[in-house]
């Protein structure tokens, strides 16, 4: 019982740190240019009046008027869908700039979420990803600094705290360590599995699918590429299923005073020659580079961007700070560690 | 009250976390539909993983489906008190991505039949990967549109293509006085291993049955 009290002590200390909430206001920044910069290259396309209106409004399905929709009394007609499209496409860019940010970032879930329920056949993991970020970043402070609203309060009183709760960067650590394991466990494909179980051959298989190209695959003149393809698929199947991986790499990174080989390899994996290069940013700069490719190669809607949103708050403050070249005007709270 | 607050708040988080991680957690959501695991590619993983367990692969589908069936009762249990705060939040783990490849190169084919011409004699309007036949080509091109075109060739999707097919039907009719049919297919070509692309070896292609959608009397 003490030792679960203790636990609980320990957890409860965790999740009531204080940060410089730069990292928040990054993925913040993100996120909501994300929602309003897709939204504005999505409504010229038709695909809005296919996807989103209804059967009998002129549109493909018998899509269903979610949340704001109904709660307006609206149905899903051409006209009502652009108005919620123009309102959380202002909604999104004034959450980017963090004006009314906490508001606009309510908004932008609401609205983001109305749009995107009403065909679940429409839609992809991106709209999932970028509403669980949504939901966390409504309850976080990222409005406090790299804001208009920062700006302004800075303007009233030059001491204004810049400072944010750790949880919700915390919890998008977390949720981005579930996305990769998950989504790696679930590959249960022998073709994503190297040899000698599988083939490793998933990724030939996937870019050969015209649906998801952005351009062309020709697979006879890939053929001598193969290797390179089975490389892309072990690595990207090795990545995923080690997701968890980052979140031993942030606890050895809480941990590092204590001794250990493994410990000491994850906070520096290259050595002495680059000891502020941890386990996490290498894994960081992987995963983005998969990210990248995937972008090159496949048209898979803003997921790109979605994910970066995530890896704005796996950065710390401090990161940014330095990224930003700027400093913060008063100190985290507590040491940052995660 | 500060101190109970961060309790509450620390209760709240760790709720959130095992709701992201029970309802992320790895289920066949989707893949109940054994209409779908009769797809030639489908039946070739079940092929490729019985070879390695030494077993038939119709035995080791129904021991997965046996065990599926049973593993999402145990799933619904554990995860149906998250069920109101997921609603909430919105905060779903759709997290089956590319699960494993398709073995086919499936491409849609949106064809037009002018009145008065032969009955087999159709104007194709559009066809994925076509630099030749692009109507509304952003329409089609635009992920929202890529992910249902993704799964309409699946025998569990046929009802929703056909909506979709009377969709593109009546834009086709609207523009083109002279159509009197419209009909929607996919061409399926299995795709190229390695070595019968080193070959030059050409897949053969199928059509699906097509959906036919008539011109509505005036």
């Amino acid at each position: 019982m003490k030792r679960v009290l203790r636990w609980w002590q320990g957890w409860v200390e965790l999740v009531s740190r204080r940060e410089d909430a730069a990292s928040l206001a990054m993925a913040r920044i993100v996120c909501g240019a994300t929602v309003a910069v897709h939204l504005i290259l999505l409504r010229p396309t038709g695909a809005v009046e296919q996807s989103w209106v209804h059967v009998n409004e002129g549109g493909a399905y018998g899509t269903s008027p979610a949340l704001v929709f109904g709660w307006l009394g609206w149905g899903t007609t051409a006209h009502h869908v652009d108005v919620m499209m123009a309102a959380a496409a202002v909604a999104g860019t004034l959450m980017a700039l963090g004006l009314f940010t906490r508001v606009t970032t309510v908004a932008t879930w609401l609205l983001w979420r109305s749009l995107t329920s009403t065909n679940g056949m429409s839609g992809g993991s991106s709209d999932d990803l970028l509403i669980n970020a949504l939901f966390i970043l409504m309850w976080s402070g990222c409005g406090r600094t790299l804001s208009v609203d920062a700006w302004l309060s800075r303007r009233r009183d030059p001491n204004a705290a810049t400072d944010a709760p750790a949880w919700p960067r915390y919890v998008m650590i977390f949720q981005l360590c579930t996305l990769y394991w998950t989504t790696g466990i679930q590959k249960i494909s022998n073709s994503w599995w190297p040899p000698p179980v599988g083939t490793a051959d998933a990724i030939w298989y996937i870019l050969q699918q015209v649906t998801w190209n952005r351009a062309p695959f020709d697979p006879y003149a890939w053929a001598p590429f193969y290797r390179v393809t089975q490389l892309m698929t072990a690595g990207t199947w090795l990545f995923e299923v080690g997701g968890l991986v980052l979140l031993l790499a942030y606890w050895y990174r809480h941990t590092r005073e204590r001794p250990g080989r493994v410990r000491r390899f994850f906070n520096a994996p290259l050595g002495k020659r680059l000891p502020n290069v941890d386990f996490r940013l290498l894994y960081l700069a992987f995963g983005f580079s998969m990210h990248f490719g995937i972008w090159v190669l496949m048209e898979v809607g803003p997921f790109f961007l979605a994910v970066l949103v995530f890896y704005c708050a796996v950065l710390t403050p401090a990161e940014w700070r330095a990224a930003l070249g700027a400093r913060p005007s008063l100190p985290a709270a507590r040491p940052e560690t995660a | 009250m500060k101190s109970l607050w961060a309790h509450v708040r620390a209760a709240l988080v760790l709720f959130h976390l095992t709701m992201i991680f029970v309802i992320a957690f790895p289920a066949p959501i989707g893949g109940m539909d054994r209409s779908n695991w009769k797809v030639a590619s489908v039946q070739q993983d079940f092929a490729a993983w019985a070879t390695l367990l030494h077993v038939s692969a119709a035995s080791l589908e129904d021991a997965i489906y046996d065990l599926a069936v049973l593993y999402m009762r145990g799933r619904d249990a554990v995860a149906s008190p998250f069920g109101p705060y997921l609603r909430f939040s919105g905060c779903d783990q759709p997290w089956r991505m590319f699960v494993a490849p398709v073995r086919n190169i499936a491409k849609l084919q949106v064809q037009l039949h002018v009145r008065g011409a032969g009955p087999d004699t159709w104007e194709t309007l559009f066809e994925e990967a076509s630099a030749e036949h692009q109507w509304h080509k952003l329409m089609f091109e635009q992920e929202r549109l890529r992910s249902q075109m993704a799964r309409w060739w699946w025998p569990a999707f046929r009802g929703v293509f056909n909506e979709s097919c009377a969709y593109f039907a009546r834009l086709a009719f609207a523009e083109r006085v002279d159509a009197d049919q419209v009909r929607c297919r996919y061409s399926l070509a299995p795709s190229l291993t390695p070595e019968q692309a080193r070959a030059g070896v050409v897949p053969q292609v199928q059509y699906t049955e097509p959906l036919v959608h008539a011109r509505p009397p005036p």
